[in-house]
């Protein structure tokens, strides 16, 4: 008897989310952040579950938006995983070095960035047409218009047009996320 | 949490910047933020490597909707409650509390795993004839070329038989045992297993079928394949050390190689591992995708040198673990949240003192009965 109307989240601003597409979206995500602290695979599922069962678990404290949701994943998923590094410290053949190396702040600060922003670029692109994506990866790559439009044999004009239309639907996607906190800059 | 909203806004403008670059207030946002947490450092410079295939690599390694029913099993007792249901519960409370006052004690427990009917080794002969290995007349009833050593049954010679007969070993729970087939294959077989093998093997390849679990060194014979089937997944070798698990404790069954390489497939997939690498397929759910992952096989194989090692282990999955080492049965009283556990143990420990060390680190309280234990909160 589980249907849809089972796992939504209200955040404190109102907006509704539905926790299975938050679930779903996310979990490849917060699953490879795991591996910068742990190899093996069954460990780092039940990790993640069990941040996703946490979180779940906090949802009537309100969560003050979706960004605070990642937050509090990324929080739930580290404290884990340095507990269990701990725990296995010898059998995991890490050592104090490695313990001490994964629970500094710069460590943390560097997976996390890098994680996240390597998957907003992945899910972006992902999002695009096959032939806007192609464009935007050489672009990421380095390519110059003109060296585009000769790798796939279309006009620099088209190479343009592509461009364009990708920025827009990347626009559409990211806009929203960037909108939330430049706003209240100003 | 507050540094780490920050982290991931900052990652929210390196992805933007990279993709088609930052308006001017964005900039200066990112140059505050790049100022405040990591001076001489550019942030911008993340992520280090997105090419499409590293990133599908990267992100494709979990079964999703496999990943999501086993979310909404675990949380199933969580459910919201709607106003409509408030009023049906209130209802249900009076009728249940006259049932409950005339049956107080009937609230009804849950079986978690029990105990085993069979408490001898059995040999199913190819004419469908049960003996118990503990039978002190059993040597007389074995074929010619079967030897009975204490804990270990061996099969020896290879003559290319003209029909291929079969034997069936069953292990209950709370014993283990050995086998040695007639192509000098060793299998350790763990508690609660049953296998299916021929007394003699034939030309063309080695095949056996399994369940529970067992760990085998095969022979090396280039020109037969040593084939392991298990309801949903099948294992293809030439000559290499390895684990097989179908007990589907957690909804899973896995393979894990030591030395070698071995051909994995269930029936969908195929995959080949590199040793120190595990493949599971889940049997849970409709979506059958086969997941190979880097391991540590000493944490899986523990159970042929009688330890058991438990990382991060949801208790449901340590007390089937258990239920079928030491062959009792588990009840618990109600359904609980799960709780994780991790430890090495002896085989050999008595099962109170066992119990005593999962106490001490979690919330649940064990009594022992006879061939019964029951979990409660404490």
């Amino acid at each position: 008897m589980l249907n849809r109307h089972d796992h939504n989240i209200i955040l404190q601003d109102g907006t509704k989310l539905s926790f299975e597409q938050f679930f779903k979206e996310n979990f490849p995500k917060f699953y490879a952040f795991t591996g910068r602290f742990i190899i093996e695979a069954f460990t780092r599922e039940d990790i993640v579950q069990e941040a996703f069962i946490d979180t779940w678990g906090q949802r009537h404290e309100r969560f003050k938006d979706e960004l605070s949701l990642h937050a509090y994943m990324y929080t739930s998923i580290k404290n884990k995983c340095i507990d269990h590094i701990r725990h296995n410290k010898v059998k995991e053949q890490f050592s104090d070095y490695y313990l001490q190396e994964t629970s500094s702040h710069e460590f943390l600060m560097d997976a996390i960035i890098d994680e996240e922003s390597r998957f907003l670029i992945h899910q972006a692109i992902n999002r695009l047409s096959p032939q806007c994506r192609e464009v935007i990866l050489h672009h990421l790559a380095g390519l110059k218009n003109k060296e585009i439009a000769e790798k796939m044999n279309i006009s620099e004009a088209t190479v343009k047009f592509h461009k364009a239309s990708a920025y827009k639907q990347l626009h559409k996607s990211l806009g929203p996320l960037l909108l939330s906190f430049i706003i209240f800059r100003k | 949490m507050e540094t780490i909203s920050i982290y991931l806004k900052i990652a929210r403008l390196v992805c933007k910047k990279r993709l088609f670059g930052l308006n001017k207030i964005e900039e200066e946002q990112l140059e505050t933020w790049n100022r405040q947490l990591a001076p001489g450092k550019d942030l911008s410079s993340y992520p280090t490597d997105f090419s499409p295939e590293t990133l599908k690599v990267r992100y494709a390694q979990t079964d999703i909707d496999q990943e999501w029913a086993r979310f909404q099993q675990r949380t199933r007792q969580t459910r919201k409650i709607y106003p409509w249901t408030i009023a049906a519960s209130i209802c249900l409370l009076i009728i249940g509390g006259f049932i409950y006052w005339y049956f107080y004690n009937t609230a009804t427990p849950i079986i978690l795993a029990q105990e085993d009917q069979r408490n001898n080794i059995a040999l199913i002969l190819d004419n469908g004839q049960e003996i118990s290995l503990s039978d002190s007349l059993v040597s007389t009833r074995l074929a010619p070329n079967t030897k009975l050593h204490p804990e270990k049954l061996e099969y020896q010679g290879e003559s290319s038989p003209t029909k291929i007969t079969y034997n069936t070993l069953i292990i209950p729970k709370g014993t283990y045992y050995h086998l040695i087939l007639s192509d000098g294959t060793k299998v350790w077989l763990n508690a609660d297993t049953r296998i299916h093998y021929p007394v003699q093997f034939g030309k063309l390849s080695r095949e056996i079928s399994l369940k529970g679990e067992a760990y085998f060194e095969v022979a090396k014979d280039t020109t037969r394949p040593f084939i392991v089937n298990t309801e949903g997944m099948k294992v293809k070798v030439l000559g290499t050390k390895f684990n097989v698990n179908s007990y589907q404790d957690d909804g899973r069954i896995y393979a894990i190689l030591e030395e070698g390489s071995v051909e994995v497939s269930n029936g969908q997939d195929t995959q080949i591992l590199q040793p120190r690498q595990i493949a599971y397929t889940n049997t849970w759910g409709n979506t059958s995708k086969l997941t190979v992952a880097s391991c540590d096989p000493a944490l899986f194989t523990g159970w042929k040198e009688g330890e058991l090692r438990f990382r991060n282990t949801s208790l449901t999955q340590i007390l089937k673990q258990i239920s079928r080492c030491y062959d009792v049965t588990v009840i618990l009283d109600h359904n609980y949240q799960e709780e994780y556990f991790s430890g090495d143990i002896s085989y050999h420990t008595p099962l109170a003192n066992l119990l005593q060390a999962i106490e001490a680190s979690t919330s649940v309280r064990f009594k022992i009965e006879g061939h019964t234990v029951y979990m409660k909160k404490k």
